[in-house]
């Protein structure tokens, strides 16, 4: 059963490679082997969602039919999957049902999750902004100037100088340690593609001891 | 421990709640400075001759909808005023953006005028990742679509796409990006190999990591949200919904300085009284 292992680590190496090699050397017939298989990937990508799709029905299906826990969520979940489905089938993605939907049921509720952010934002912002140390009271400084820095109110209040003060932090601290940190993260990705086609890192490939 | 330090939430979020709801139901018009980021990206998209063809990539879900379509709607509107065409595009993950597209762009060409197929084409979403799909509309735009937009329309049929068949043939990209994929993905494989400008916006609390894209000069220009909207709105000469929330924005924030401000009043007091004693 070694084959098993070794199989999907040679093919992830040997597409891998391939894949890199012909972002740079333009020489056929590496670019048209290169967009064949970049419409496989689309090909299995577009698949993938049937096959997550069909997952999803099956667990939330068993779920419903064993009465689990918190089932009713699993019916409203297969529910809303399948009628939106169908509505996108048989009204199309521009029919006023359709739209009707994604406008007040989904666009509303995903507005609302993501606005409860401000109220969680503000209470954690006054139970943790204490200038308990030096950097503690540079941080809150930091804030409340590029808070004020950004309101008109606050433009009308401290004038010109808050919002030249906030662009700067902006512009210059905050872009340094950003940049520290987005090259750091891109090492790190560097490092870990090269031990993906070298088969040393396997969670990708899913299963115990992966 | 003292009262200022420990007000109950549920205080804090009535208070936010009420600060934010009364300037939308009555705003207080308070004048809106645009910033230079917002001017640099006003700059670029005036600059460009009429008629040009730019993409505009909706890569964002209507949970960030709130903040971004006030931004979405602003900068489409300046772009149809410019008498610039549009094509739409989302990355994928953002399958959702594609329907946020269909929705402000039918709004905004209604008031303008524009023509569907002529003035701006919808290309909809495709699944896979922004690393495949980029790449191969750089070299044929129609392939990665399956030859048809948004609404199973072929390409062929839409005037608009006689004249753009891949990135290259694009004057501008302009991103409404609320994470990932977004504007990194348009940096690596579509900027730095073809070189078309960019320029776009971000969700406010992605602008600090789209600063050092702009400082080196692969985004033309960044908006970050709503006062980056607003700022727009402003330079086009073109008031809309960012102008009016600017108000509720500017009073919540204020609200969240005041709680920030007792919070520490609070400790400050707590940590004298507790010197006295001990």
């Amino acid at each position: 059963m070694q084959w098993r292992k070794k199989l999907p680590i040679l093919i992830t190496l040997a597409a891998g490679i391939f894949v890199v090699v012909s972002r740079f050397v333009k020489i056929e017939p590496l670019p048209t082997l290169s967009g064949t298989l970049d419409e496989w990937f689309l090909v299995s990508a577009a698949f993938a969602f049937v096959i997550g799709m069909a997952n999803l029905t099956r667990l939330h299906l068993l779920k419903v039919r064993s009465r689990g826990k918190d089932w009713p969520y699993s019916l409203v979940l297969l529910v809303c999957l399948y009628g939106y489905l169908t509505l996108g089938l048989t009204v199309s993605v521009q029919g006023p049902a359709y739209e009707w939907v994604y406008r007040n049921i989904l666009g509303a509720l995903q507005g609302a999750m993501f606005s409860l952010l401000a109220f969680f934002t503000a209470s954690a912002a006054y139970r943790a902004f204490r200038i308990r140390s030096a950097e503690a009271t540079v941080l809150m400084i930091t804030a409340a100037v590029v808070m004020v820095g950004n309101i008109p109110l606050g433009e009308s209040i401290a004038g010109g100088n808050i919002p030249g003060l906030a662009q700067w932090i902006l512009d210059v601290p905050n872009t340094a340690g950003a940049r520290g940190i987005l090259l750091g993260a891109a090492v790190g990705a560097l490092a870990t593609s090269v031990r993906i086609l070298l088969g040393l890192e396997r969670a990708h490939l899913g299963g115990p001891g992966a | 421990m003292n009262i200022l330090e420990r007000i109950d939430r549920r205080i804090l979020y009535l208070v936010l709640l009420l600060a934010v709801a009364y300037p939308l139901l009555r705003p207080f018009g308070l004048s809106v400075k645009p910033g230079p980021d917002s001017k640099q990206v006003f700059r670029v998209i005036d600059e460009l001759p009429r008629g040009s063809v730019v993409m505009v990539s909706f890569d964002y879900d209507p949970a960030a909808a709130p903040e971004l379509d006030p931004m979405a709607v602003a900068l489409v509107r300046l772009l149809f005023s410019k008498d610039l065409r549009i094509i739409t595009f989302s990355q994928p993950g953002w399958e959702l953006g594609a329907g946020q597209a269909d929705r402000i762009l039918r709004q905004v060409a209604v008031e303008k005028g524009k023509e569907y197929g002529t003035d701006w084409v919808n290309l909809g979403w495709r699944a896979g990742q922004s690393a495949v799909i980029l790449p191969a509309m750089s070299e044929d735009l129609r392939r990665p679509m399956n030859g048809v937009d948004m609404y199973g329309q072929p390409l062929v049929n839409l005037k608009l796409m006689d004249q753009i068949r891949k990135l290259s043939d694009l004057q501008l990209i302009v991103g409404i990006w609320s994470g990932t994929p977004g504007f990194q993905e348009y940096i690596s494989f579509v900027y730095e190999p073809l070189k078309i400008p960019l320029v776009g916006g971000t969700t406010a609390i992605g602008l600090p990591v789209a600063k050092p894209y702009m400082k080196a000069g692969q985004l033309a220009g960044i908006l970050g949200g709503m006062r980056g909207a607003a700022d727009i709105e402003v330079l086009a000469d073109q008031p809309g919904r960012a102008l009016t929330v600017m108000d509720a924005q500017s009073l919540g924030l204020l609200v969240i300085l005041g709680f920030l401000v007792l919070g520490n009043i609070g400790y400050l007091v707590t940590r004298w009284r507790g010197g006295v004693k001990g």
